[in-house]
C-alpha cells in the first residue's frame, strides 16, 4: 500500500461528496419543474419534443399508466435495437462499417438486446471484432442513454410516492424520460466526452489501422467513436466497452487522470440521486442518513480490495514472488492490472463499477487474490445499493429503508411509518418481493448452469473444475441478474473464429438464459417498485410524534447496514463459500 | 451447440435425475409461497 493509493481513495470520496450535492439540487429542479440553468438551452427542444409525441406534461399517470408507458417504450426500444444488430451489412450504406462486419448470430443477438436495454451491458462479444459503428452509434449507444433513463425515472416515481400528497399520481413517465435525457444526461454527456478526447480518447470513422512492430509483426489497431460512447458508458453506469478490454484499452482511458475521472462520473448521478431525494422529500437528513450508509459500506468494500490486492494472493507468495512496495512499483498483486492505474487504480475502480449496475472494467477481475474478489462478488450481493446504478441504486434501497422501518417497528411495538406514511402489509409484501426477486433470479440460473452439461459448457477450459469454474458461472448470472455486466472472463457465450463474425456461433443456453436473466431481473423490481410508489402515493401524511421512530439519525444508519448485510449474507453466503472463499483459503492457483 | 432447438429441452436432457427433482421440487415452493403471498390482494 502506498500513500497514493490511500490519498487518491479520499480524494475520490471528498471530490464525490462535493459535486453531488449541487447536482442533487440541480436535479431536484430538474424533477419538480423549478427553473434551471440549461431552461433556456433546452426549453425549445423540450417543448418540441412533447409536440411531436403528443405529451401533455400536466397529465399525471397512476402506477399502473406509467409501468404501461415504461414497458411499451421498453419493448420498442428491444425491438428497435435487434433490428439494427441483426442488419448490420444493410447499413454499410451509412459508410459507418468500414470493416465490413456481419452480424452477430440471433442467440448472441438476444443476449445483446437485453443486454443494453436492462442497462447491463453484459458482452459475451468483442466491439472491435464483432460490431459496426453504426450499431455501436445509433444501437448500443442510444440504448446506453434511455436504459439510464428508465432507472432514473423509476426512483423520480418512486419518491413521488412517498412524498405525494394529492392522490394516485406518480408524474407523467415521458416528461420525465424527456427530461432526464435532455437536461441530466446531455450535459454530462458532451462535457465528459470533451475531457476523455482532450485525454487521448478517439472519435472517428476511420478503417482500422495497421502498425508493423519492431519484431516485424503486423497489428491491427481498432478505430471508431470511441470517446461519445465511453462517455454515456460511464454516466449512465452501463459499462459496455467499445473494445474488448473496456476500460483497460487506452483508447477508453488513456491516462491516470481519466481513470480517476471516469470513477467520479460513474458515482456522480447515483450520489446526486440521494441527495435529490432529500431536497425533494423536504428533509435533507433523510438524503444524508442514506448517502452515510452507502459511503460506509462503499469505503468498507474499498479497504478491503486495497488491501487484499496490495498483499498479493497466497499463491503468489508461496510461489516465492515479492509483493511488497519497492521503488517504481506500487508492488501487490499485478496480475491482469494496467501499469497506468496500478493496485489502488485498479482496486477502486473494481469497487465503484460493481456497487453500481456499470461493470466497466480496467483490471482482470479474475485475476483478483481470492479476497479481492470476493468484493465484486459481495458488491453484487448487496443488489445495487451500494450507491447501485442510475436510479435503480435509489429505489433499491429506499425499499430497504421501508424494510428497516418495518422491522424497527416491529422491535419496538408501533406501527411502522416512513416520512408520516403508514407501512402496511401491501407495501412490505412488494417490497419483499422487489428485494428477493434479483438474488432469487441469479441463484435461480447459476444451479441451471452449474448442474447442466449445456451450462458447463460455458466455462473457459482452463477452470472446468473447482471453485474458479463455479465463481465464473456464479458471477456471470449474478452480474446479469443485477444488471452490471462485469465478468469473470472466461465464461463464454460466443464462439467467434474470425473478427467480422462469419463462421461464428453462440451457446444458446448461456445465450437465452443469460437475457432471461437481465430482462426478468429487470424490470420485475421495476413494476414492484412503481407498485410501491402507487400503493405509497395515496396514503394521508399523519405528523410525527413521540412514537415515530426516526430514519435520518446514526441508530437508523446503524440498522439500515445491518438489514442489508443481513439479507445479503443470508441470501449469497452459501454460494460465495464455494467460490471465492474457497480460493482465498488454499494455497492453489486456480 | 447452435441448433438444439430449445435450450430448456437441451438442458433437462442433459441434467442428473435428483438435481432435475430437487429442480422441480424447489419452483413448485416457489410458486406456492408467492401465491400465498399475494392471496387476496388486488391490483
Amino acid at each position: 500500500m502506498t500513500f497514493a493509493g490511500w490519498l487518491t481513495l479520499f480524494l475520490f470520496v471528498g471530490l464525490l461528496t462535493a459535486l453531488a450535492l449541487p447536482f442533487g439540487s440541480y436535479m431536484a429542479a430538474v424533477y419538480t419543474g423549478e427553473r434551471t440553468i440549461l431552461d433556456p438551452l433546452f426549453g425549445g427542444p423540450e417543448r418540441w419534443l412533447y409536440k411531436i409525441l403528443r405529451v401533455n406534461p400536466e397529465h399525471g399517470q397512476d402506477w399502473k399508466a406509467y409501468a404501461k408507458s415504461l414497458i411499451i417504450f421498453s419493448l420498442a426500444g428491444w425491438l428497435m435495437l435487434y433490428f439494427i444488430l441483426r442488419t448490420q451489412t444493410l447499413w454499410d450504406f451509412t459508410g459507418l462499417n468500414p470493416m465490413h462486419f456481419h452480424s452477430a448470430p440471433w442467440n448472441v443477438t438476444f443476449n445483446t438486446t437485453s443486454s443494453f436495454l436492462t442497462n447491463t451491458n453484459w458482452q459475451y462479444y468483442g466491439g472491435e471484432t464483432t460490431m459496426s459503428y453504426f450499431s455501436q452509434m445509433a444501437g448500443l449507444t442510444v440504448q446506453n442513454w434511455l436504459s439510464a433513463g428508465v432507472g432514473i425515472v423509476v426512483a423520480v416515481a418512486l419518491i413521488r410516492g412517498i412524498i405525494g400528497r394529492s392522490g394516485r399520481s406518480i408524474g407523467n413517465f415521458w416528461q420525465d424520460m424527456i427530461r432526464t435525457i435532455l437536461y441530466v444526461l446531455a450535459p454530462l454527456s458532451v462535457l465528459t466526452a470533451i475531457v476523455l478526447v482532450f485525454q487521448g480518447s478517439i472519435q472517428n470513422f476511420s478503417s482500422y489501422l495497421t502498425a508493423h512492430t519492431l519484431s516485424g509483426l503486423t497489428q491491427s489497431i481498432a478505430m471508431g467513436p470511441v470517446a461519445s460512447q465511453e462517455a454515456i458508458k460511464m454516466i449512465g453506469t452501463n459499462g459496455g466497452g467499445f473494445f474488448n478490454v473496456n476500460s483497460a484499452h487506452p483508447f477508453e482511458n488513456p491516462t491516470a487522470f481519466t481513470n480517476f475521472f471516469e470513477m467520479l462520473i460513474v458515482l456522480l448521478i447515483p450520489a446526486a440521486l440521494v441527495f435529490m431525494y432529500g431536497k425533494m422529500s423536504g428533509n435533507r437528513r433523510q438524503g444524508y442518513s442514506i448517502y452515510t450508509t452507502m459511503m460506509i459500506m462503499f469505503l468498507g468494500a474499498c479497504i478491503v480490495a486495497y488491501i487484499a490486492e496490495a498483499h498479493g494472493s497466497p499463491a503468489q507468495h508461496a510461489a516465492g514472488l515479492h509483493t511488497g512496495v519497492i521503488p517504481g512499483s506500487t508492488g501487490g498483486n499485478m496480475e491482469g492490472k494496467e501499469q497506468r492505474s496500478g493496485i489502488a487504480g485498479s482496486a477502486i475502480f473494481d469497487v465503484v463499477t460493481t456497487v453500481t449496475s456499470c461493470g466497466a472494467v480496467n483490471s482482470a477481475i479474475e485475476s483478483f487474490t481470492g479476497i479481492g474478489g470476493a468484493v465484486p462478488f459481495a458488491n453484487l450481493s448487496a443488489s445495487e445499493v451500494i450507491f447501485g446504478g442510475v436510479g435503480t441504486g435509489l429505489y433499491s434501497i429506499l425499499e430497504y429503508v421501508l424494510l428497516a422501518v418495518f422491522l424497527g417497528g416491529l422491535m419496538v411495538g408501533r406501527t411502522p411509518e416512513y416520512l408520516g406514511k403508514k407501512i402496511e402489509a401491501r407495501e412490505i409484501k412488494l417490497v419483499s418481493l422487489g428485494i428477493l426477486i434479483t438474488p432469487l433470479t441469479a441463484l435461480f440460473c447459476t444451479a441451471l448452469a452449474t448442474a447442466s452439461s449445456a451450462g458447463r459448457a460455458s466455462i473457459s477450459s482452463a477452470a472446468a473444475t473447482g471453485p474458479q469454474g463455479f465463481s465464473e458461472t456464479f458471477y456471470a448470472y449474478l452480474s446479469q441478474a443485477n444488471n452490471n455486466g462485469s465478468a469473470f472472463a472466461g465464461y463464454g457465450g460466443f464462439v467467434q473464429p474470425n473478427a467480422g463474425n462469419v463462421g461464428s456461433h453462440g451457446i444458446t443456453f448461456a445465450d437465452l438464459l443469460g437475457g432471461f436473466d437481465m430482462l426478468f431481473a429487470r424490470y420485475a423490481p421495476i413494476l414492484f417498485a412503481l407498485g410501491i410508489a402507487g400503493a405509497l402515493a395515496g396514503k394521508r401524511v399523519s405528523p410525527a410524534g413521540l412514537g415515530t421512530m426516526r430514519t435520518d439519525n446514526g441508530t437508523f444508519v446503524v440498522l439500515l447496514i445491518g438489514v442489508i448485510v443481513l439479507v445479503g449474507a443470508l441470501t449469497f453466503f452459501p454460494a460465495l463459500l464455494l467460490g471465492p472463499v474457497v480460493q482465498g483459503l488454499t494455497g492453489h492457483l486456480y | 451447440m447452435s441448433g438444439l432447438g430449445l435450450p430448456g429441452a437441451y438442458f433437462v436432457a442433459h441434467m442428473g435425475a435428483a438435481d432435475f427433482f430437487g429442480l422441480v421440487v424447489s419452483v413448485l415452493i416457489c410458486a406456492y409461497l408467492l401465491y400465498a403471498l399475494l392471496r387476496g390482494e388486488k391490483f
